[in-house]
């Protein structure tokens, strides 16, 4: 479960979660969300190993067989806080695989997107200043089983 | 696995200056060009070749200045290709017993190849591979536009580029190139009528197949070794 801290406000995911929490996609087994009851994570497949370091704080180390393989991991351990930004996560591809059942099955795939910024500002000498700022942002791909397909960043809106 | 001569190609450049003229030959062994409209030279996405310190500074060099060089290898006939604008350099020496200097190795890439990376240009509407293997094709290209792709739909997606002609195959030295022509929507298009038909599915349960693709470009000299074993 990816963890919902003060510190939202800063982090560029937090639009496109809340954009997921508005879509019909926001039913996406709650792990965005730390409002929703987490999932028990599977036996069966858990790419993760959470480790307990000296200074109590909860390291997660990817664990795969094969660096090819797509790992596929839902309800992530309720207990896990990650202080450096909600992206590892995506960016690592621990949440890129088949979910839900039934109707509600998918194929999700999360990607790192570089945005550029940009501002303008003009003083009262209109001397006009452009200012960009470079970083990066998450964008989500699903297909469902029945067809349906969505890009989901953080401009999206329902589709 | 054949003998370096049947297998690599070579590399010439050529430059006349006032009073002295450049000749280099070197081996390649990897190679990706694509024939320009006019069919007469080529683009060039990839090569690799080996040789001493000055000829390797020489090429690099060169491929600065856009330059053209001269390809020739099996199945490839005398081709003049260049990489292009902005084309990227990697160096490397690889060191052999007996030998008292290093040789030094350059891959060089295309602009082109080089935005094949996942991000790296996301409303790109040509990926160029260096192999032709579905699972490797449906793979990369996955991973380049973030696309839900799953192993099982390796067969279809390969039917699919075909059937709508947007794959064509490059020339290529030590590989089999290929040029797959799409945009991320296209392809996630295909993938959600393909679902709405039944032509592919998700598997239940999350029990997806393993991805099984070449793990580098050895991958055929591996394969060559195999069948001579």
């Amino acid at each position: 479960m990816l963890r919902s801290g003060t510190d939202d406000k800063d982090c560029p995911s937090t639009s496109l979660v809340s954009a997921l929490q508005r879509s019909r996609f926001g039913k996406w087994h709650g792990t965005l969300s730390s409002t929703s009851t987490p999932r028990p994570p599977p036996n069966n497949r858990a790419p993760v190993k959470l480790l307990r370091m000296r200074n109590a704080d909860v390291t997660m180390l990817s664990i795969r067989l094969r660096h090819k393989d797509l790992a596929c991991y839902d309800g992530v351990c309720p207990g896990f806080r990650q202080t450096g930004g909600k992206g590892l996560l995506t960016t690592a591809g621990l949440l890129n695989g088949i979910f839900g059942e039934g109707p509600d099955l998918h194929v999700a795939r999360w990607e790192s997107i570089k945005v550029t910024d940009r501002f303008e500002e003009t003083d009262e000498n209109e001397v006009t200043t452009i200012r960009e700022r470079e970083r990066f942002t998450q964008a989500l791909t699903l297909v469902y089983a029945d067809g349906t397909t969505a890009i989901l960043d953080e401009g999206s809106k329902e589709r | 696995m054949k003998n370096a001569h049947l297998r690599m190609g070579s590399l010439q450049f050529t430059k006349m200056l006032r009073d002295t003229t450049i000749d280099i030959t070197l081996r390649m062994d990897r190679m990706i060009a694509e024939h320009e409209a006019d069919n007469r030279s080529a683009r060039c996405h990839l090569l690799s070749v080996i040789g001493n310190d000055q000829e390797i500074a020489a090429i690099i060099a060169a491929i600065g200045d856009e330059a053209r060089f001269y390809a020739n290898g099996p199945e490839v006939n005398r081709l003049m290709i260049t990489l292009g604008q902005d084309a990227e350099v990697f160096r490397s020496s690889i060191s052999i017993p007996g030998r008292r200097r290093p040789l030094r190795h350059l891959v060089a890439i295309s602009e082109e190849l080089s935005k094949t990376r996942p991000g790296g240009n996301p409303s790109a509407r040509r990926t160029i591979l260096c192999d032709d293997d579905r699972a490797f094709l449906l793979y990369r290209i996955g991973a380049r536009f973030g696309l839900p792709v799953l192993a099982e739909w390796s067969e279809w997606f390969g039917q699919m580029l075909e059937r709508k002609n947007a794959i064509e195959r490059l020339i290529g030295i030590g590989c089999t190139p290929i040029v797959a022509k799409g945009t991320k929507k296209r392809f996630l298009g295909w993938i959600g009528h393909a679902l709405k038909r039944g032509a592919i599915r998700i598997p239940e349960y999350g029990q997806s197949a393993l991805w099984q693709v070449p793990a580098g470009f050895s991958a055929n000299c591996e394969e060559t070794e195999k069948e001579a074993a």
